[in-house]
């Protein structure tokens, strides 16, 4: 088989929706004959953009408009001044970015990536692409169409050399892996030991450094007949040598639940081979690292996201695997850029799962090797950790998530699911995540905080810790709640921090008739504007994204414009001001 | 005594009374000078070698043809450290070598004519933004970022080369020099490196980053607009989506005592016909529920003006209507034994 020139796809990938569209491109790619190297930003070797003339970007924005963690060795490099305009002068290139339109700083990372290639003299392959989460149409939608400009671009200006053809849509490429399950050796009871296999993990897969926790403390923190779970989750490192500021994150490696994991190799016919040790050979990445005790069904529970929505992609690689005709061709309708709006009802909407998926297409039975392409990888969550920097203790604060669609069975986050099985005692590992957030507030200035529900949790090791390493700053919270005597997080320390003099506590309990955060702020803008411009001081805003960020931003800046006889205009640009100069954090997801 | 080298081209040579003429000149405005002569591809090849800090003047005599062979940045290299401080590069400047001249310390002057190695006592005016970093540095710190090459030079006359090969060279040679910040990035010791302000990345107008955006095509196929909530949905669809769901559900609900009901009437009837293998049924069945195709009939026809008539109803989310009163319920296949275990806890 002939191959066109390489092709590199680098990803900047939070959460890992980057990442799959980059395999899912590659993919596609390799269907019109493209030899393709897929990594991270991060992983690539930069010198080897010398010795390629494509390259691809598909990034995401981290919370402040950043580049992601897996791409910020390689930003840093990207923007060292002495790098000349014509760096990438041999480079075609185009790019991708997934955001979200509700955060004020809307795909900033890719924007910002796609800018400083055209600084250094890449040139545009085609027009570059954006996915808005807020789109009535979904990422999913505009990446469609700029997959489809991508793949029309680069036949146009690589042509195959030879009189080669695309491989037809309807051939099946070779898997990247061969999954051996080794059937000399002896069966590995799986079920058995879960919390403990998830620790052992081969470390040369991957790049973060894991931490060993045993669970000290799983509690509810909300009342019983409140609604949500939240729970507090306090962890004990091993080793005692834990090294983290207030705003940093800790990156969990959930499981699925074991009864899901069984239902799906039932399905599929795999029980005879489940227990059994198995060999992977190929490639394959897996964020903190393959489990070392590793069996089909090891693999499946620690490492793939069988709970997880379909994408497009999942349906192109799976039609080829069922057998009856009609369940093949509704797959590939799926698959069909046309047929996204019925995927969309189909999956995205009532939010319908894999293995759901697997369980209603019954003809459909992937051969094993294909198994690593067909289901993405389980990735890893990041919570913000709520306790005070400390060598050995972390806290946690984490809502269980459950919601109800249109699907009888009740939807469940898997990570917070596998949240609420730990138990005392139980050993987890982890990795700690930088999110450099705390040098914003390493100064004596004066912080106003705001978090509502589980966005407290940063701002409860700021605080905590502000006490202890700042004692004559003025703190001030506003915190905002349904009830004030249900799911008050931490309302027993604020109010003592109060008695003691170390803070100002403003709680909106919305269903007891004190509005929400924006309105208590309101309420209170002669001290928000003495804070913060008279005072000089910084506010930080942690929380879930959408509504919530962009109305506290309103109200402020309806409060600074009130307060000091400001037009609206100034007000606003008053604000980007100290967002510009880390005085204004939002730290929301 | 400080001396002036004249760097010669190959081709020049056969043309005796033009290098004599530049001789001539070039002493003239330099009377109590030396003058060196070398022909510049035995330089290059490092056949010929410069001493350190030698020349006031390198003047280099070339056919303007000549002016498209790039110095490689060993030779530019080369010519710098044989330079005195406040030396000058003049004569015929190769063509895209600016780079690899800033890289190797040079100074190019506006008019592009000559190269100045920087007076070592004072700073290096700055001629180009790339070099500003190294303004506070010692000059022996000046020039970090040069490698001398393991291999000996490329040539720099390519003339006699095919155009393809040329460019294989010129490429290879580009590379070489731009390889130099990357084996740089690697380093972890660049305190001094300064780096340009993310957020202007944003505000440069000329970058035209909004312009050229791919949109999503209209679904063709329904022609109409796709019918999502936005997370912040303040319109009313998230609640008409929520009311429908809450519809679907209570429709779900009637269907599931329908369902219970008749599985019911089924489980009676396998234990009056099983009797003797009754312990067993209910190990084996557990929760499980046998629909026979009549059951699903009439499953089907409890709902109100829906005849079921589709066949689809069970098989699942993927094939059933629009508005089908099944959607939300796992597929059914009559005859077949289903689970309903995996959502019973909800039910």
């Amino acid at each position: 088989m002939g191959y066109r020139k390489p092709i590199v796809i680098l990803y900047g990938s939070e959460t890992g929706n980057s990442e799959d569209y980059a395999y899912c491109l590659s993919r596609k790619l390799r269907y019109e004959r493209y030899k393709l190297t897929v990594c991270s930003l991060d992983e690539f070797d930069l010198k080897e953009l010398l010795d390629i003339s494509c390259l691809i970007v598909i990034c995401s924005t981290a919370g402040q408009g950043e580049i992601p963690r897996n791409g910020r060795k390689f930003w840093k490099f990207m923007l060292k001044k002495r790098l000349p305009s014509d760096l990438f002068s041999h480079l075609k290139f185009s790019s991708f970015g997934l955001g979200d339109s509700s955060y004020p700083k809307y795909n900033s990372a890719v924007r910002k990536i796609h800018a400083r290639f055209l600084q250094l003299g890449a040139k545009e392959l085609c027009m570059r692409g954006e996915g808005n989460e807020q789109a009535p149409e979904g990422v999913d939608a505009f990446y469609n169409a700029w997959e489809e400009t991508v793949v029309s671009s680069l036949r146009a200006q690589f042509p195959l050399s030879t009189n080669l053809l695309p491989v037809p849509e309807t051939e099946l490429l070779e898997p990247a892996t061969v999954l051996k399950p080794l059937t000399h050796n002896s069966v590995y009871d799986t079920g058995k030991n879960i919390k403990m296999d998830a620790t052992e993990r081969h470390m040369e897969y991957q790049s973060e450094k894991l931490v060993k926790f045993v669970v000290l403390e799983n509690k509810r923190l909300t009342s019983e007949d409140h609604f949500q779970d939240v729970r507090l989750l306090k962890l004990k490192s091993v080793e005692c040598i834990l090294s983290y500021e207030p705003g940093d994150l800790l990156s969990l490696y959930p499981a699925n639940d074991l009864r899901d994991v069984n239902a799906l190799i039932e399905l599929q016919g795999w029980t005879d081979i489940a227990d059994l040790p198995l060999q992977i050979d190929g490639p394959i990445k897996v964020q903190g690292g393959l489990i070392k005790n590793l069996t089909l069904k090891s693999f499946i529970l620690h490492h793939l996201d069988i709970m997880s929505i379909p994408r497009r992609s999942f349906f192109s690689l799976a039609w080829h695997f069922a057998s009856d005709q009609m369940e093949q061709d509704k797959l590939r309708e799926f698959s069909q850029p046309n047929g996204i709006e019925q995927l969309y009802d189909y999956a995205n909407r009532p939010r319908r799962s894999i293995l759901e998926v697997l369980q209603e297409f019954s003809s459909l039975k992937i051969p094993l090797n294909y198994l690593p392409e067909l289901i993405p990888r389980l990735k890893p969550r990041l919570f913000s950790i709520s306790s005070k920097p400390d060598k050995s203790i972390i806290e946690l604060t984490i809502a269980i998530v459950e919601y109800r669609t249109i699907i009888r069975r009740l939807r469940r986050g898997v990570c917070t699911r596998w949240v609420k099985t730990l138990n005392p005692g139980d050993p987890i590992v982890s990795s700690l995540v930088k999110n450099r957030i705390a040098h914003n507030f390493k100064n004596n200035r004066p912080i106003v905080m705001i978090g509502p529900g589980t966005g407290i949790a940063p701002i409860k090791s700021l605080i905590e810790e502000s006490i202890t390493n700042a004692p004559s700053r003025s703190l001030c919270l506003f915190p905002g709640h349904r009830y004030s005597n249900k799911d008050y997080l931490y309302g027993k320390i604020w109010s003592q921090l109060e008695r003691e003099n170390e803070l100002l506590v403003f709680p909106s309990f919305s269903r007891e008739g004190s509005g929400y955060v924006q309105d208590t702020l309101y309420k209170n803008k002669e001290l928000i504007n003495r804070l913060i411009v008279s005072e000089k001081g910084s506010i930080l805003l942690c929380g879930s994204s959408g509504k919530m960020p962009s109305q506290v931003r309103l109200t402020l800046e309806a409060i600074f414009a009130e307060m000091n006889q400001w037009a609206e205009d100034e007000a606003h640009k008053y604000l980007i001001a100290l967002e510009d100069k880390g005085s204004y954090v939002q730290e929301t997801w | 005594m400080p001396s002036i080298l004249l760097l010669i081209h190959p081709t020049v040579v056969t043309e005796p009374e033009r290098v004599e003429q530049t001789k001539r000149h070039l002493i003239a405005s330099n009377p109590e000078a030396d003058l060196v002569q070398h022909v510049v591809d035995r330089v290059a090849l490092g056949q010929q070698t410069l001493d350190a800090n030698t020349y006031k003047l390198i003047h280099y005599l070339a056919p303007e043809e000549a002016k498209q062979n790039k110095f490689t940045s060993g030779l530019i290299a080369q010519l710098y450290d044989s330079l005195v401080p406040g030396g000058q590069f003049t004569g015929l400047i190769p063509a895209d070598c600016a780079l690899e001249a800033i890289m190797a310390g040079f100074v190019i002057a506006d008019d592009e004519k000559s190269w100045q190695k920087p007076q070592s006592t004072k700073p290096v005016p700055v001629a180009v933004p790339l070099k500003s970093r190294n303004q506070n540095k010692s000059p022996t710190r000046r020039l970090p970022l040069f490698k001398k090459l393991a291999s000996p030079p490329t040539l720099t006359d390519s003339s006699e080369l095919d155009e393809d090969d040329s460019d294989g060279v010129e490429q290879s040679r580009l590379k070489e020099t731009k390889l130099v910040f990357f084996e740089d990035s690697e380093s972890e010791t660049e305190v001094g490196d300064s780096y340009i302000d993310e957020n202007e990345l944003l505000k440069s107008a000329d970058l035209g980053l909004n312009e050229n955006l791919v949109t999503p095509v209209q679904c063709t196929t329904t022609g109409k607009k796709r019918r999502k909530a936005c997370k912040d949905c303040t319109c009313g669809l998230r609640e008409k989506e929520e009311e429908e769901e809450r519809n679907q559900r209570s429709v779900q609900d009637s269907i599931l005592s329908k369902m219970a009901r008749s599985a019911t009437d089924e489980a009676i009837q396998i234990e009056q016909r099983l009797q003797a293998k009754r312990d067993e049924a209910r190990r084996k069945l557990g929760e499980k529920i046998k629909f026979s195709d009549t059951d699903m009939t009439e499953v089907d026809f409890t709902i109100e003006g829906k005849t079921g008539g589709c066949n689809s109803c069970a098989l699942g989310d993927a094939f059933r209507c629009d508005g089908c009163p099944f959607l939300g319920l796992p597929a059914f296949k009559p005859g077949q034994v289903v689970t309903l275990d995996s959502f019973g806890e909800d039910i």
